[in-house]
């Protein structure tokens, strides 16, 4: 009998640091044209992020903040550089940086054009049919006009679709990762007016579970969703509108939103940037509780100095870089 | 799951989108009425011209018709395909009714007896064949009818044919009965109430007016006490009493309608008698002597003695509904049933037509005759309805002098061969709708008609199928139906548009929630999943609407017309231009079906542009969008 080798008790030092590590990023350029000058914001940042860890991004107005965050949170492409998360590289690059891919379709793919293509075909020559007089009814012509007509409806389709289509194929994993491992609490809140509290903090689980799935879990869903309103004082405004909240109570609903699907990492941009002061540390309060309590990952942007000095590292964006703040 | 509730959400929320919704419902609803009028009445054309003539028609070219008929269709029954094969004299005459007024009409002399096997005439009588079909459906028997019974009961059983049922019932006498104690009651209130007006009214007629109905009143209110005395009223009190009794039965007893409704026992036999008017159409004159010999004095009271007597013997005519000026309600009902209208002469005068083709009225043909109307035919067909009449054949082709006869020719006694116009040969059930077999057996017949000419002389007929004879008609509805389709349906595309518009305007409003939705986690095809669905159910709702409304039109379309003709004196749909007196209101589901569709996907592709581009926002400037 043989048994694959026991793995070692001890892990080295190394491998350790590298296990803890959740996201690392190497490297990101990003530059910005603004008509014909073009502006680099960043300029090879490299930031390590480990695993529980609460670290502060800080500075000025413009230094790119931000964008780091977006590029951090899978929102936006960079340049060039590395992104790796739990050590996956999930790098967008722009595109205009991207190397051409290939990708094969899958069988559902395939059907779901096959039944495009069948249906706007039996639809023109069906219209055709009918709509021809009985006496000009003759097969071979409108067979021939059919098909015709048929295929200028489908490239027609084909050429919008695609474009749909080839956006979508290169950003799936991107979109997996936000909804999934990545939560994301905005300045200025980002919520649904048309929605419900409730359903502003379910929105990420319904994208996460389809039609299905989600019906099967939707009472549990739901109480996770209330216990988490609950847990930030929420409890009774579950069924209001965002418009009738104050700002700290729609930047709450908003972090209730961001945890909604677990995520490994919260990033924060400027959350408190658009609060009166006491506001402002209620939500970092909020902040500091879920890293304290549940280990919460947390990146927050922020351009002031008092809130920034709460992390557990503070990291200044300088020259299109991250260093440490002294 | 997200996708369906944010455009659930949004259907809600966003009231801008039920414009495209309105949009698609007018053009759908448009465009189905208007197809479904424009095939319904293509589908009426053949139809009803396919009910009128035979599949294949031999028909001469000219008046005086061709001879050896008797032959042709002997030998054409004996064709496989070849149900039966009947003889149709048509040619031109004047009309006099009542002795009153004048008018041209087409005359058609058809054996009746045998019609039924070639066409669907015997189905166009109204009075032998559409009043039993309506009362067997269900329809009110009018106490006219009901009541004429009781005057012709006395009438032997082969002259009370068409009223033989109409007696009271028990149901209907129980009903008056009941109706005693609280009527009188009732009509004295509305004499009080009506002397009360007569004291008031200023002018003479309105006075005059007031005091006819207070007798109509009281009379009514006799009467329902003794119902047995119904049966005595003459035709003209009967109208009278009716609204009298109506008036007396408003709020006692069931609706005028309701209780004139026929029993059960009263539609079986109804329907009895349709069947068998069906297939034993008649131009037999059906009232008691007695009353036609009434009816000649009346009109013509100082005619001699031995004219009467023989005004028994005048042979019966059908004319077409809008011959002698029958007016018609909105749905195509002849207003009312003229009780008279079987008691008036009517004069035919055609002219006799010699094989060679001149005017003749010396060969032994009575140009002029005197008939009783016995029925009117009603084919929906307006081109026929308006100006024809029907007659027994032997008797037209005797008076047109085309009929068989010995004469002398360069000294030696010769036989002119009968003559006719048309033969109508109809196929075995279910092959005349076939092309293909139309016209292989037309090709049969023509070469039969080509032997016999060929063995006995005479003139040739032409040969045609029904769509060949009615060529240039359906020709031109059908392009006519495709040219209209069409002009609809691209106006139907600025729906398309209004969508199209709509939709980018929403995309370019919720640009930020885009950026929302992506920033946690929908990918593109999501979102334009969203708006293509919102374009879907759009489409859904909207077309589904106007199939609803589409539907209402199509079928209270004649009610409708109706309605705009007596609120707005517009009447778009003239009879005479379209050939049917009725709009077709019947909907076609394959193609309903069709156009439904078609606006569904319409509705998507006018989303289409709108989603692609919501779904290449970029996440970031779509937050940063204001």
């Amino acid at each position: 009998m043989s048994h694959p080798a026991p793995q070692p008790a001890t892990i080295p030092t190394a491998s350790r640091a590298a296990a803890d590590t959740i996201l690392r990023a190497t490297h990101v350029h990003r530059a910005f044209k603004m008509g014909d000058t073009v502006v680099t914001v960043l300029k090879g940042a490299d930031l390590t992020l480990r695993r529980g860890e609460f670290v502060a991004i800080e500075g000025r107005s413009g230094s790119g903040k931000s964008t780091l965050l977006h590029i951090l949170g899978a929102l936006e492409g960079l340049d060039s550089g590395s992104l790796q998360f739990e050590g996956v590289e999930y790098a967008r690059l722009n595109a205009d940086k991207r190397p051409r891919g290939t990708r094969h379709w899958s069988w559902r793919e395939w059907l779901g054009v096959a039944l495009v293509l069948a249906f706007v075909a039996v639809g023109t020559l069906m219209g055709l049919w009918f709509s021809t007089p009985l006496a000009l009814r003759d097969p071979a012509r409108i067979l021939i006009l059919g098909v015709a007509l048929s295929v200028v409806v489908i490239v027609g389709l084909a050429l919008l679709v695609a474009r749909v289509v080839t956006f979508h194929f290169d950003e799936a994993p991107t979109t997996r990762l936000r909804n999934t491992q990545f939560g994301f609490v905005f300045q200025f809140y980002h919520l649904l007016p048309e929605l419900s509290v409730l359903e502003n903090t379910m929105l990420a689980s319904m994208i996460d579970n389809g039609w299905f799935a989600f019906v099967g879990k939707r009472a549990a869903l739901r109480t996770k969703a209330t216990d988490l309103l609950t847990s930030l004082g929420l409890s009774h405004r579950l069924t209001h509108r965002p418009s009738q909240l104050s700002g700290g109570e729609r930047q709450r609903v908003a972090i209730a939103r961001a945890l909604m699907n677990d995520p490994q990492v919260l990033f924060a941009d400027e959350p408190t940037g658009n609060l009166d002061y006491d506001t402002g540390r209620q939500i970092m309060n909020v902040l500091e509780k879920l890293h304290k309590e549940k280990g919460q990952t947390i990146v927050m942007v922020t351009h002031d100095r008092a809130l920034a000095r709460e992390a557990d590292r503070v990291l200044v964006l300088k020259g299109g870089k991250l260093e440490k703040a002294e | 799951m997200y996708k369906l509730h944010l455009i659930l959400k949004y259907l809600r929320k966003r009231r801008i989108a039920w414009v495209s919704l309105a949009a698609v419902c007018l053009c759908t609803t448009m465009v189905l009425v208007v197809f479904s009028v424009m095939g319904g009445w293509l589908r009426m054309f053949r139809t009803s011209f396919h009910g009128l003539s035979g599949d294949v028609v031999v028909a001469a070219s000219t008046l005086q018709g061709f001879a050896h008929y008797e032959e042709i269709i002997a030998r054409v029954e004996k064709l496989p395909e070849v149900e039966a094969a009947v003889p149709v004299l048509q040619t031109y005459g004047l009309i006099n009714v009542d002795n009153q007024q004048t008018s041209g009409v087409q005359v058609r002399g058809i054996p009746i007896e045998r019609i039924g096997r070639v066409n669907q005439f015997p189905t166009s009588l109204s009075r032998q064949y559409t009043q039993w079909a309506e009362w067997a459906d269900g329809a009110a028997i009018p106490v006219e009818a009901r009541i004429r019974v009781r005057e012709l009961e006395g009438a032997a059983a082969d002259v009370r044919e068409p009223l033989g049922l109409l007696k009271f019932t028990d149901k209907e006498l129980a009903a008056l009965a009941k109706a005693v104690p609280g009527a009188p009651a009732k009509a004295d209130a509305v004499l009080k109430d009506l002397r009360d007006q007569a004291a008031r009214a200023v002018s003479a007629p309105e006075q005059k007016r007031l005091n006819t109905e207070m007798g109509d009143v009281r009379f009514a209110a006799e009467m329902i006490g003794r119902p047995d005395e119904l049966t005595k009223l003459s035709a003209r009190g009967n109208a009278y009493f009716r609204a009298a009794v109506n008036r007396m039965f408003d709020g006692i007893v069931d609706s005028p309608e309701k209780r004139l409704a026929p029993s059960d026992a009263e539609r079986k036999f109804a329907a009895a008698r349709r069947d068998h008017n069906a297939a034993n159409p008649s131009f037999k004159p059906f009232l008691p002597p007695e009353q036609y010999k009434q009816a000649f004095a009346d009109r013509f009271p100082r005619a001699k003695k031995g004219l009467a007597d023989e005004a028994v013997t005048w042979p019966g005519i059908i004319t077409g509904t809008g011959v002698v000026g029958l007016r018609k309600d909105a749905s195509g009902k002849m207003a009312g049933t003229p009780e008279f209208y079987y008691t008036l002469p009517v004069t035919l005068t055609v002219m006799g037509m010699s094989d060679a083709g001149k005017i003749d009225l010396s060969g032994g043909g009575k140009a002029e005759r005197n008939y009783w109307i016995t029925d009117t035919s009603r084919t929906k067909v307006w081109q026929y309805d308006s100006n024809t009449v029907y007659v027994p054949f032997e008797i037209l082709q005797a008076d047109l002098g085309m009929n068989a006869q010995q004469a002398e020719r360069e000294g030696k006694p010769v036989t002119i061969p009968a003559r006719t116009s048309e033969v109508h040969v109809r196929l075995k059930p279910g092959m005349g709708h076939d092309s293909a077999v139309l016209m292989a057996v037309r090709a049969k017949v023509d070469q039969i008609v080509e032997e016999v000419i060929n063995e006995r002389g005479g003139h040739r007929p032409t040969v045609k199928t029904w769509e060949q004879s009615q060529a240039k008609w359906l020709g031109a509805i059908e392009k006519e139906l495709v040219l209209v389709t069409g002009l609809f349906g691209v106006i139907s595309v600025v729906a398309v548009f209004l969508i199209f518009c709509i939709f980018y305007m929403i995309v370019v409003e919720k640009t930020r929630d885009i950026g929302i939705i992506k920033s946690v986690g929908a990918t593109s095809s999501g979102v334009a999943g969203i708006f293509l669905g919102y374009g879907a159910v759009i489409g859904i709702v909207g077309s589904g609407l106007g199939l609803l409304l589409g539907y209402l039109i199509v079928t209270n379309i004649n009610e409708l017309h109706g309605w705009l003709g007596t609120a707005m004196g517009v009447q778009i749909w003239d009879p005479e231009v379209y050939a049917f007196d009725v709009i077709p209101n019947t909907m076609d589901w394959p193609k309903v079906g069709l156009i439904v569709g078609i606006a569904v996907f319409a509705s998507i592709v006018g989303a289409l542009v709108p989603a692609i581009r919501a779904a290449r926002l970029n996440p970031v400037e779509a937050l940063r969008w204001e």
